[in-house]
């Protein structure tokens, strides 16, 4: 039975803890791809996800391998991304495997990261293959990670594979591994229909490409087909699997991994974790675990210039187009004029989104803090859904406010528990519990508001830990809190992108560090400026900018007016990348200064 | 001429010799006498090309000698040179003739013989009277030598002297720039600029404050400085009328200058010299030897030269207006402009007057002081 020859794996890890070379060495191994080809991590193809040294959109690759019983063996190795803010991506691709190879760095150890990763391939009923990486690191502590590992999913030391991917050492036995311990898939090609979509991106040319995983039925190119959440019906109009590049076939049978090419234009109509079936005869029921994913963080993206306002909302478009996550809708800023309220997955997702639209759509944006979703309790008994401070209503018809919490997970050597403690005080975690995973680490958890978590938590607590603390969280539940709407004005006028939502106690220093901080990012004009931290009418805090004393050129030189105008010129095109506000010329950082100033203390 | 202003056209000629180049001097000039003898002759070989190539017909009331050291030719060049463009330009009869003199090299035998030839008015590069200021500055004279060629000047029956003094000099302190003020006043020359020094890249200054071996004086103190040359230049009867530029009566206003300030056509010859005619600007190469090619070569010898539309023009005639104490023109602006000047900038306008970096009346916009002195904050924003 040809399924006996299939392995669908995929390779958990910590960032940096050696997937992608590992992948590297089985690419070479099975002769997919000639070491002259591989260029580092094959299976990071976005620019940014290569510099961040992160995987965000996961993708599949076929190998085969000439295994030692003399059999010729397919595997798919199915690529998961590597951030917190993707992780139903990562536990869609999951989904699509038999089997993980758990590796983990010799000198690193454990961390959040991998452990989150390890659950879900739990949760999906997947086998583990432990794998210690970098063994011949001076630095490496191969034994305390083997008890680490033993730990943590109850196998034997001897079960566990050491190698070094650098190097090359131990790469057969884990090929050999895969195909003793990993089972191969099950399904029924003759049953009825059903695909799952475990990502999705969008072709320019081609519309949305699905990557997918067979689990029963077969299907054939050309066939109709019916996507059971978005209830849209396309056709195959080419299927096929993946190597270096795509190879269309006939037919994927059940246990198979390939992709998808339907007419479906963008990915919004593709969803990872959506079930594809025949249009005609299709299978009654999906596969289980689909979830409409939510953005998390919201924030304000507004063109500097307003004339790039179009430009922007086409960017958006197309960013969409490939990132059914990122979500947006019009929005007017008093201060920054027309924009858009994005939501993200997380801090990571909208840093890449704004990173994006500056670099592919070469737009100049003003991102605005980011905050979370609110439910505000009307004294009528309404709830509202407040995603912007500006739409806060006014207190008097506030019964009450609550915030989103997460359930966080801190991974850390001992050592730095109490200053881990001390960090989740002051961003007003609950602490839970701690659990040693043996004397060199320690598991916290805690419950967190989102809020606090957002501004700069992750920085800080590697900050705190030396870089020793991993962090994983997910959405827990909505919590009563003391918020009160901290505005911004300057020269007495309420500067709307700059309110933000914060904790009564935390609102007065708050407050005070953001005015200190805009004072040192706005810089001298024309005019005195004031700037005024506000609850409701009452003033908290005040700095002022003074104006610029001197600024003139001393003399016309000779008639030469044009360097002069030509001074003049770039010093107004200098100008265009602050914001005008009134009459007041605000740079950018100054709207995210409430993150900035946050990483300074 | 009340303002001694006209609108007839300028005439500029560069001389870019100089017996020693001054530390913190931008414009063109050159030390080595290579084509110091044959230099004249390029000039007038330069003005034919152009009045070959171009339709001039206006009439001009103003010669400006700059550089360099225009003070360094001799008699027979002044003559030549003033003979050729009485004969190929329309001359005004009553032309001002502008030299600019250096203290340090000027004999008075000299300066007899430039009166005679026509110069009537000389702007004298003094620059401070005190001498570590101009050790400095790396000027090549003393203040006494300074102090001495300004009444040998007036000796020579020149009745409209203007005098050059420079603030922000590393160094300098209020003190010593209330003495040159002093000093400059007690010549009771016509004319006073007082330039505030600017550091500009290329000049052996710019590599020493690079170096960390001179300091800018600051803003704060340049903010000093700049109001205590208005107010003690406005106690000795000294009427500020641009930026840089004081005048004993408005008679005495640099008719020349003004020029380039309020758009008057201008043509300037000599390397680096620029030119405003027609709605064009152009400026000449910034180069000896390039210039000497060109004219040997039967070439306009032209760096740059670019059509000014109107709204470039606008915006010109915007900063330079701000630039002196008259302002802008309203109504002289909306005949030339098409709208009035209010309805097109009202809410910058309004913030201006609001935050007393401006006046307006009936018939004219103009920066106070206090904007003065931000007028490079101000002026872009009506870009």
């Amino acid at each position: 039975m040809y399924l006996d020859y299939i392995r669908n794996f995929s390779i958990i890890a910590h960032i940096d803890h050696g997937k992608s070379t590992l992948a590297d060495r089985f690419l070479e191994r099975t002769h997919t791809v000639s070491a002259r080809e591989l260029k580092d991590q094959v299976l990071d193809s976005m620019d940014l996800e290569r510099e961040r040294g992160i995987t965000i959109k996961s993708h599949a690759i076929r190998m085969l391998y000439d295994a030692q019983d003399k059999h010729q063996y397919v595997f798919n190795l199915i690529d998961t991304p590597g951030h917190v803010d993707f992780s139903y991506e990562v536990s869609r691709s999951l989904a699509a495997c038999e089997g993980v190879l758990l590796v983990v760095d010799a000198a690193q150890g454990v961390e959040a990261q991998t452990l989150s990763n390890l659950y879900l391939a739990l949760e999906n009923d997947l086998q583990i293959i432990p794998v210690i990486n970098k063994i011949d690191l001076p630095s490496a502590q191969t034994e305390s990670v083997k008890h680490q590992l033993v730990e943590l999913i109850g196998c034997h030391e001897d079960e566990i594979f050491l190698t070094s991917a650098k190097a090359g050492t131990g790469i057969d036995e884990i090929m050999e591994a895969i195909i003793k311990y990993i089972p191969p898939p099950q399904g029924d090609p003759n049953a009825k229909l059903q695909v799952l979509i475990f990502d999705s991106v969008f072709d320019t040319y081609r519309g949305a490409i699905s990557f997918i995983r067979i689990f029963n039925g077969t299907l054939r190119k050309g066939e109709p087909i019916y996507f059971f959440n978005t209830k849209k019906e396309f056709e195959a109009d080419e299927i096929g699997i993946l190597k270096l590049k795509k190879e269309p076939v006939q037919e994927l049978r059940a246990g198979e991994v390939g992709y998808l090419i339907s007419g479906a234009k963008d990915v919004s109509d593709t969803k990872v974790g959506d079930t594809v079936t025949h249009a005609r005869k299709g299978a009654e029921k999906p596969l289980p675990g689909y979830v409409d994913v939510k953005p998390m963080v919201f924030s304000g993206i507004f063109p500097i210039n307003s004339e790039d306002f179009e430009d922007l909302r086409d960017a958006l478009e197309k960013l969409t187009l490939n990132d059914s996550a990122l979500s947006y809708v019009p929005e007017t800023s008093q201060a920054l004029g027309f924009g858009f309220r994005c939501g993200f997955l997380g801090l990571l997702h909208m840093e890449i989104v704004q990173e994006r639209l500056e670099r592919e759509y070469d737009l100049s944006i003003i991102n605005t803090v980011p905050n979370v979703i609110y439910h505000v309790y009307l004294t009528t008994g309404e709830m509202v859904k407040i995603d912007n401070p500006t739409q806060l209503p006014p207190p008097g018809q506030i019964e009450r406010i609550e915030e989103p919490y997460i359930t966080a997970q801190v991974l850390s050597p001992p050592e730095y528990i109490g200053g881990i403690m001390k960090l989740s005080q002051e961003k007003r975690a609950d602490f839970k519990s701690t659990t040693y995973l043996d004397p060199s680490r320690v598991d916290m958890q805690f419950d967190f508001p989102l809020a606090e978590v957002i501004f700069d938590f992750y920085d800080k607590l590697k900050s705190s830990t030396r870089g020793y603390a991993s962090l994983d969280y997910e959405f827990n539940e909505y919590r009563p809190s003391q918020l009160v709407k901290l505005d911004i004005l300057i020269n007495g006028e309420p500067l709307d992108a700059l309110s933000t939502i914060v904790h009564q106690d935390k609102a007065y220093e708050m407050g005070q560090k953001l005015c200190r901080h805009l004072k040192e990012v706005i810089p001298r004009q024309m005019f005195e400026v004031a700037i005024q931290a506000a609850i409701g009418n009452k003033i908290i805090s005040r700095q002022t900018v003074k104006p610029l004393r001197k600024n003139v050129t001393a003399k016309c030189y000779g008639g030469d007016i044009t360097r002069k105008r030509k001074l003049l010129e770039k010093q107004k095109e200098g100008k265009k990348r602050m914001k005008q506000v009134g009459k007041i010329d605000i740079p950018q950082e100054a709207f995210l200064a409430v993150l900035s100033m946050e990483k300074e203390d | 001429m009340p303002f001694n202003r006209s609108h007839y056209c300028g005439l500029y000629i560069h001389i870019p010799f100089c017996e020693h180049k001054c530390e913190y001097c931008d414009f063109f000039s050159v030390t080595d006498n290579h084509h110091r003898q044959t230099f004249v002759s390029l000039l007038l070989q330069e003005m034919e090309l152009t009045l070959q190539s171009t339709h001039i017909d206006g009439l001009f009331d103003t010669i400006y000698l700059g550089g360099g050291t225009p003070s360094l030719l001799t008699e027979h060049e002044v003559d030549i040179l003033l003979q050729f463009i009485l004969k190929h330009f329309r001359m005004d009869t009553n032309t001002e003739i502008t030299m600019e003199i250096n203290p340090g090299s000027l004999t008075d035998k000299k300066l007899a013989s430039f009166r005679r030839l026509g110069v009537n008015r000389l702007n004298v590069g003094v620059q401070s009277f005190v001498n570590n200021e101009l050790k400095v500055l790396g000027r090549i004279h003393d203040a006494d030598k300074a102090f001495r060629s300004v009444e040998a000047v007036r000796n020579r029956s020149f009745d409209n002297i203007g005098l050059d003094l420079i603030y922000g000099v590393p160094g300098q302190t209020q003190e010593s720039w209330q003495y040159s003020l002093s000093e400059a006043i007690r010549l009771q020359p016509e004319h006073i600029s007082a330039y505030n020094l600017t550091i500009e890249n290329g000049t052996p200054f710019y590599d020493r404050m690079l170096k960390g071996e001179i300091k800018p004086s600051g803003q704060r103190m340049e903010t000093l400085f700049f109001k205590q040359t208005v107010d003690t230049l406005k106690q000795a009867s000294y009427k500020p009328y641009e930026i840089s530029n004081y005048a004993r009566a408005p008679k005495f206003y640099s008719r020349h200058n003004q020029k380039y300030w309020y758009h008057i056509p201008y043509l300037g010859f000599g390397p680096s010299a620029h030119s405003f005619w027609n709605e064009k600007r152009w400026a000449n190469k910034s180069s000896m030897s390039d210039y000497v090619f060109d004219i040997e070569n039967g070439q306009r010898p032209l760096a740059f030269t670019e059509s000014i539309d109107d709204e470039t023009k606008e915006f010109e005639y915007i900063f330079l207006g701000l630039r002196t104490y008259d302002g802008i023109n309203l109504q002289k602006f909306e005949e030339t402009f098409g709208r009035a000047f209010k309805s097109k900038y009202g809410d910058l306008v309004d913030s201006l007057l609001l935050n007393q970096l401006a006046d307006m009346d009936q018939s004219f916009f103009r920066l106070t002081q206090k904007g003065m002195m931000i007028s490079d904050e101000i002026t872009p924003k009506f870009l």
